[in-house]
């Protein structure tokens, strides 16, 4: 643990009846990062962020965040913001109350920020928020989230029925306010590749357990596809760890990790062509090799 | 177009756009290069890989630091980085080509005959 | 890079309470002006009522009589007590998602329906004045001033907001049953009060006491049972505080 160390979890479980939904989790969070929080549907990455907010309480395990057990303690929630794709609202709210109620609660709230950000998602104030179409709401989500500028934020699928513009622009916008105001955030998303160069770090979750917790760099480089004639991959893969094939004819398509710079000229000299694996290929391994490995 | 599509860390590949733009005369020497934070933004890179790029060049002697003001390109960054990319190119191909002829089985030890 | 600090977040108690209390307020519709309209429907239903009854059976002393005992007024608590549900349901979910913590949740929901009670309080009490100075809206009638809440202000005072404190906290107990435990814990919770209540009766029929406590009941309405719903009222308080405590906003 560092003095950057703002989230530290230890054996973390949550269970519900049978199911394991946060599974013996052991991870740190560091300041000033993006996190990326990847999974499949009901993986538990939204369970995870009950935890670290505080909002849901663990079956078992140590959490800490900011030095201190989340739930019930103000000083600790007071620097978190969690935006959940599920989030509800009074019934008698409109767009316009959330945005006024929101600075109530986050000291680093930033008006002008959030106005020209309802003017980037053309959003409409005076609707009631029964009355949203799903996009405008994630928008009310996103908004709070950035102008609220809290030292560690969650986004939990934050953009549902927003349409590609509109992601991109938070994800500009995100990156442009993080410059200026660094904090920890975790975006927790299946839409990998949409995120995949915002992420400084990954953390995987599969069936309740974190399975990968590493630098999107160090991730970036560490998985390649060699796809050549059958026994020529074959050959060069070896004894390697597979973590897909795939194949058709003669020709197959490895995915392997922890290429060096000479194998892989080695591999290039030997007629054997290299792919690079993106971050969401890279999941999609990843969960499927965890699951052969339950089955 | 965004160039960021190599399956190599991002932060060598922004280093090695800047070092191209350098070379092709976008950023003069002794100019002031855009900060990580435009880097990052241009790229739409998280803003801290924009920086272990810049770091990077800084190290290597291509940019440098003027405090409280910005990066700049360093007198002799072209040649510096020609330099460089030429030993690159020779490590990378010219040697193993060069190899090649005489002993090919170091040069592909586990292919198949 | 021109990193700006974050400012350490460091709020006190009472401003976290209040910041929940605002959030009621925040749209001032539900909690500030529907209860006022709801008064205005019962009074105006009411003396639509009376009019015609009183054109249809001019003098009649019975119909006179039978305005002293407007239920009318009820609904206004009834009202309150569905707001207190409300706000543990919906308002809950938005001040976790905002960072507070259920303790000062339920504080700041507290202060809200405390000072909804003496905000109704007074202005029944205002309404009320103005029924007596006008002989019941020039009808005779008894909207605001009812029997069952004694004669007096002395006692209609504490009678009300009595009344009002036992709704609302009612209302936080139920709200935050369904909360923490769905529209099956509330079945099951409704099943339990509804047994305590039973038992009670049996217990009073068992000792053949249902003479006594109609008595006392009589002896004490409407101002000294007004005091003792203080004691269900504090239970419902408190046992809504501590089963918010475990509750989690679930999808």
């Amino acid at each position: 643990m560092t003095d950057d160390t703002i989230v530290q979890a230890a054996g973390l479980t949550r269970r519900f009846g049978d199911v394991l939904a946060v599974d013996d989790a052991s991870f740190e969070l560091q300041a000033d990062r993006i996190y990326g929080l990847l999974g499949r549907n009901g993986a538990g990455k939204t369970t995870l962020m009950h935890l670290l907010t505080g909002q849901d309480f663990p079956s078992a395990g140590a959490l800490e965040v900011f030095g201190h057990a989340p739930a019930e303690n103000a000083h600790v929630l007071q620097q978190l913001c969690f935006i959940k794709e599920s989030q509800r609202y009074p019934d008698d709210f409109r767009v316009k109350h959330v945005l006024r109620s929101a600075p109530w609660f986050f000291e680093n709230w930033d008006a002008d920020f959030a106005e020209q950000l309802v003017d980037d998602f053309q959003l409409p104030l005076n609707r009631r928020i029964k009355k949203v179409s799903r996009g405008q709401l994630s928008a009310v989500g996103v908004i709070v989230g950035l102008a609220s500028r809290a030292p560690l934020t969650f986004f939990d699928e934050p953009y549902l029925g927003l349409d590609a513009v509109a992601r991109q622009t938070f994800y500009d916008r995100l990156l442009a306010d993080y410059a200026e105001h660094p904090r920890t955030v975790v975006l927790s998303t299946h839409l990998i590749d949409e995120v995949a160069d915002l992420l400084e770090h990954v953390l995987v979750i599969d069936r309740g357990r974190i399975i990968l917790d590493e630098g999107a760099d160090e991730l970036r480089e560490s998985a390649t596809t060699l796809v050549g004639a059958r026994a020529t991959v074959d050959a060069f893969v070896g004894a390697r760890d597979v973590l897909h094939r795939d194949g058709i004819g003669g020709l197959t398509s490895v995915t392997v990790t922890g290429l060096t710079a000479p194998e892989r000229r080695e591999a290039t000299a030997s007629g054997i062509e290299l792919a690079p694996v993106s971050l969401q290929q890279l999941v999609v391994h990843l969960t499927r090799s965890s699951e052969k490995e339950f089955a | 177009m965004n160039p960021i599509t190599e399956a190599r860390a991002i932060f060598l590949q922004i280093a090695e756009q800047i070092e191209n733009d350098i070379l092709s005369g976008a950023h003069p020497e002794e100019t002031q290069v855009p900060s990580t934070n435009e880097f990052a933004a241009f790229h739409r890179i998280n803003p801290a890989t924009a920086a272990k790029g810049v770091n990077l060049l800084v190290d290597r002697g291509i940019l440098y630091k003027k405090r409280g003001i910005g990066m700049f390109v360093a007198e002799g960054a072209r040649a510096r980085i020609m330099a460089t990319r030429r030993e690159d190119f020779r490590e990378q191909y010219v040697l193993p080509c060069w190899r090649k002829p005489t002993s090919s089985a170091s040069a592909r030890p586990r292919s198949p005959t | 890079m021109t990193a700006v600090a974050l400012a350490p977040v460091r709020r006190r108690g009472a401003s976290r309470i209040r910041s929940v209390a605002r959030l009621y307020f925040t749209n001032p519709m539900t909690i500030a002006v529907t209860p006022f309209i709801v008064l205005a429907t019962i009074f105006l239903l009411n003396i639509a009522v009376w009019g015609i009854i009183v054109v249809a059976a001019p003098g009649d002393p019975d119909a006179a009589d039978g305005f002293s005992y407007s239920g009318a007024s009820a609904w206004i608590f009834f009202y309150m007590a569905v707001v207190a549900i409300q706000a543990m349901n919906n308002t809950f979910r938005l001040a976790l998602g905002f960072g507070a913590t259920r303790r000062d949740f339920y504080l700041g929901s507290t202060l809200v329906f405390l000072l909804m009670s003496v905000i109704f309080t007074a202005a029944i009490t205002i309404l009320g004045l103005l029924e007596n100075a006008t002989n019941g809206w020039g009808l005779g009638g008894h909207i605001f001033t009812p029997v069952y809440f004694g004669s007096g202000w002395a006692v209609r005072i504490p009678v009300i907001l009595c009344l009002f404190l036992f709704f609302t906290f009612t209302g936080s107990a139920f709200g935050a049953v369904f909360v923490r435990w769905g529209r099956n814990g509330l079945l099951i919770f409704g099943g339990i009060l509804l047994t305590i209540v039973v038992l009670i009766g049996l217990v009073i029929a068992l000792l053949d006491a249902g003479a006594q406590f109609g008595a006392w009941l009589g002896a004490n309405a409407p101002f000294g049972l007004a005091l003792w719903s203080l004691v269900p009222s504090a239970v419902f308080w408190i046992a809504g505080f501590l089963i918010l405590r475990g509750a989690t906003p679930k999808n």
